[in-house]
């Protein structure tokens, strides 16, 4: 490590976050491509991310081809790193990452969006795609955000849409083409822009009418009219590494993850995730019990957990679960399900886990009332909750948390209230059916504020003012008649921003620069985040986040994603937003195909 | 009781101690080793460490006390095993038997490289000398009870410094690790607020050796 760098890490507070040399990182040398793969966020953080970890792995497995993390400082470091002239460096080798050929972020959540800037900029990367001029340095950006990445168009050469393993690989053997034959990056774009998948945005002149809206998407020099997403097929042949980088600091998900399944079969309206992952595409339990096992054994960790969209939903989880404990309980390893859904929740698998060890249960039932559920197609009934509850209380668990959302379409001041009621059910059953009552009951009701993001039935929806959830959350607040119901709520003005950044256009470019130049930072983090610098930015630009967040959108209006296909059609998502209007539910891809379109992707082939 | 010998340099300096207690079982998991856990409800593998070691300093005398269970590979087989399973910077040199328990450790020998970006390292060294030369070196310490003005003379048995090249002081110091300890960056300390004059622009410390009473080398 250079002398220069060891000194600032002197003065930041966790130094580990930026000095790389974990055991297992992949370090290859003379590569004649080289990737930065950044993640705009911190250390712990990214490397808790599975795709992240898959894909610096599909990377460094290619021949002649080098892959390297490059994480966000934090502010401490920052300042320190722009004080003493270090510009952002890639964690194996120290190598700044303006010396690398690819630039990758990948973008999990529409807050990393300054940071995106602001690693531009720290790396001595110009951050607009427009004054790059070379091949070197090409910016490309992945993750669910991207699937409405307009935001970020200015700044970023290409998008990459859906799962990367396959992907990436054919991207980066075009780009190892036009290095070595020395092509213009005008003829690489281009060239780029006819591998399926990839969104290259200055190929596409976007106008707008006078109020505001898109008038038309034009694909200029003959790009593709609308860009579908790429999936992996076959979930057993998918690379896995097993031999996966252990931090040596403690990170968030500190453990082993397994993904059992991409996609859900669940359709709820406002998730973003349940429709832009399908179709279902599940691993069998042999490949997991391997991955499991080989996994376990590279790292030493000793937990395990199950991280799929809805785990409970696994077909096989029965076996799966049977297979992991009789090989984790002797190593004295841990096994947690994070997501399990009330309905279809199984004493049994509960009573099994108990086994190894026993953590605070969590559901989501999202609304209060069976009303709103139906609406959102949030297939859960109150019974199944509150058996749920009922079977956990009577295994002595003792800690229940309920997520849920304000500001759902069509939410009444009774759905507000029907939540603290369902609690109070809740804390019905645990005086009823709990074995142990001596230690208590922690019931914790989060509420979240409804952000409607692209591709989902609810993307022409508005989102309610803050002041409106505000109201709500305090409603909800008064409606709780007991102490032993903890009730928190989101701060509602991290997801105003988030409903204006997820569904805009081009036109926020100039607002996520401004916001950056301003100082935003981390925007994710409450220590950092600041909602009136934000405002200050959309105002010096003459651009009203109203238009973005609260407007609801018309159907027949041009929607600045509209290029971008997901695998399902846009009919789909007006028929769900009708029934959803209706109350009315539909059924899960298992119980009938409601045919979105998604099965296209894969051969015509869903869950199997 | 079995023990090891190890160096955390380099990039490792960077992991805290609790980080490294984390490591270190992880690495025996890894090799697939197993040694003895501690019981309860949350169980993990029981190693313990002679005396921890600040982040951003450097040893090549690390200590740390585990329990084989019965069946395993030998101890002669074990440094290479782990040090596969280790990070950068983590390096077992030895796993042996310990004879003898960590309280006879009397003394650290450590060495700090002092760095002047000014130069002048000859004048350095001799103004050094004459502060540490001094029978009384009052600073404002960490102790049990808080901060406190300490004498933290007696706690430094040997010190020396020597000029290397035109920007480079090297102190090599023995201090005391039996109560009152004294972690060897008390010398940059003293130098800071005694001679702030002579406060190094940057300064390593790299631990060398641990000590018993008649100043032999401890393993
Ligand atoms: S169950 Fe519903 S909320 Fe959960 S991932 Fe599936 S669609 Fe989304
Ligand atoms: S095509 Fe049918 S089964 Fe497949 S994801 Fe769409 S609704 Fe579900």
């Amino acid at each position: 490590m250079e002398e220069k760098l060891e000194r600032i890490l002197r003065k930041v507070q966790k130094p580990a976050r930026y000095t790389g040399g974990e055991l297992n990182q992949i370090i290859k040398e003379n590569c004649g491509v080289n990737v930065a793969f950044c993640f705009p966020d911190l250390y712990e953080i990214g490397m808790s991310n599975l795709g992240m970890r898959i894909l610096y792995a599909v990377m460094n497995k290619m021949e002649d081809v080098s892959c390297q993390r490059v994480f966000a400082p934090w502010t401490d470091m920052e300042k320190e790193m722009r004080e003493n002239d270090v510009p952002l460096y890639a964690l194996e080798t120290g190598k700044p990452v303006k010396e690398f050929d690819i630039i990758a972020f990948t973008l999990g959540y529409e807050m990393a969006y300054s940071q995106v800037l602001n690693m531009l900029d720290l790396a001595g990367v110009p951050l607009h795609a427009a004054d790059r001029h070379g091949i070197e340095n090409i910016v490309i950006a992945g993750g669910v955000c991207v699937y409405n990445g307009e935001p970020l168009a200015d700044f970023v050469d290409v998008f990459s849409l859906g799962e990367g393993e396959e992907a990436l690989p054919e991207f980066i053997d075009l780009y190892r083409k036009a290095k070595n034959e020395g092509w213009s990056k005008k003829r690489f774009l281009r060239a780029a822009a006819d591998i399926e998948g990839f969104y290259v945005p200055s190929l596409y002149d976007i106008s707008y009418n006078s109020d505001g809206t898109v008038a038309a998407i034009t694909p200029l020099d003959g790009a593709p009219a609308v860009i579908t997403k790429r999936i992996v097929r076959d979930m057993d042949k998918a690379l896995y590494p097993t031999d996966m980088i252990v931090p040596s600091m403690e990170i968030v998900h500190d453990r082993v993850t397994l993904e059992l399944f991409r996609g859900c079969i669940r359709g709820c309206r406002f998730c973003q995730a349940g429709y832009v992952y399908r179709p279902v595409r599940s691993k069998s339990v042999e490949t997991l019990l391997e991955q499991a096992r080989e996994s376990l054994e590279s790292s030493g960790y000793q937990e395990v957990s199950l991280s799929s969209l809805s785990s409970s939903d696994y077909r096989p989880l029965a076996d799966l679960c049977d297979g992991l404990l009789e090989y984790c309980e002797p190593r004295k390893t841990s096994l947690s399900l994070p997501s399990l859904r009330a309905d279809n929740f199984s004493v049994e698998l509960m009573e099994k886990v108990q086994k190894v060890r026993k953590s605070g249960l969590t559901f989501a039932p999202e609304a209060g009332s069976q009303r709103l559920r139906d609406a959102i197609n949030k297939n859960v009934r109150e019974e199944d909750v509150l058996n749920a509850c009922r079977v956990a209380f009577e295994g002595g668990w003792n800690q229940v948390k309920l997520y849920f959302m304000l500001g759902l379409p069509t939410e009444t001041d009774e759905d507000v209230v029907a939540i603290a009621e369902l609690a109070f059910k809740v804390l019905r059953e645990w005086k009823m059916h709990a074995s142990n009552k001596a230690r208590g009951v922690r019931i914790t009701v989060s509420t979240s504020f409804f952000v409607p993001k692209p591709h989902t039935p609810y993307q022409w929806e508005q989102q309610i003012t803050m002041e409106e959830y505000e109201r709500r959350c305090t409603l909800l607040k008064d409606s709780m008649r007991t102490k032993a119901i903890g009730y928190n709520w989101h701060d509602g003005k991290t997801s105003y921003l988030e409903a204006a950044l997820a569904r805009g256009d081009r036109r926020l470019g100039k607002v996520i620069e401004k916001a950056w130049e301003l100082g935003a930072r981390l925007d994710g983090w409450s220590e950092t985040f600041d909602f009136d610098l934000w405002m200050r930015a959309f105002s010096e630009c003459g651009v009203d986040p109203d238009f973005y967040a609260t407007r609801e959108r018309g159907e027949d209006e041009i929607l600045p994603w509209d290029m971008v296909f997901v695998g399902v059609n846009k009919e789909h998502f007006k028929l769900e937003r009708s029934l959803s209007r209706k109350d009315r539910l539909s059924p899960d891809c298992r119980a009938g195909c409601m045919h979105c379109g998604a099965d296209c992707l894969n051969g015509g082939k869903c869950d199997e | 009781m079995n023990r090891l010998l190890f160096e955390k340099t380099g990039r490792a300096a960077y992991m805290s101690h609790l980080d490294l207690m984390r490591t270190v079982p992880r690495a025996f998991m890894r090799a697939g080793v197993a040694i003895k856990h501690t019981e309860g409800f949350n169980p993990h593998a029981f190693v313990s460490v002679a005396m921890p070691l600040s982040v951003y300093q450097e040893s090549i005398c690390e200590l740390l006390n585990f329990e084989l269970l019965p069946g395993e590979i030998s101890l002669e087989q074990l440094p290479e095993k782990l040090n596969s399973c280790l990070p950068e910077g983590i390096k077992v040199l030895k796993a042996y038997d310990a004879r003898r328990p960590f309280k006879q450790i009397e003394a650290l020998e450590a060495k700090i490289t002092l760095t002047y970006d000014r130069g002048g390292a000859a004048e350095k060294t001799e103004a050094l000398t004459e502060l540490f030369g001094r029978s009384q070196l009052v600073i404002n310490k960490k102790t049990k009870s808080g901060y406190k003005d300490t004498d933290v003379r007696p706690g430094i048995k040997s010190v020396s410094f020597a000029a290397a090249g035109e920007n480079i002081v090297e102190c090599l110091c023995t201090v005391s690790a039996k109560e009152p300890v004294l972690n060897p960056e008390a010398v940059v300390t003293v130098i800071n607020t005694l001679a702030p004059e002579h406060a190094p622009d940057f300064y390593r410390i790299m631990r060398l050796s641990l000590r018993d009473a008649e100043g032999k080398i401890f393993e």
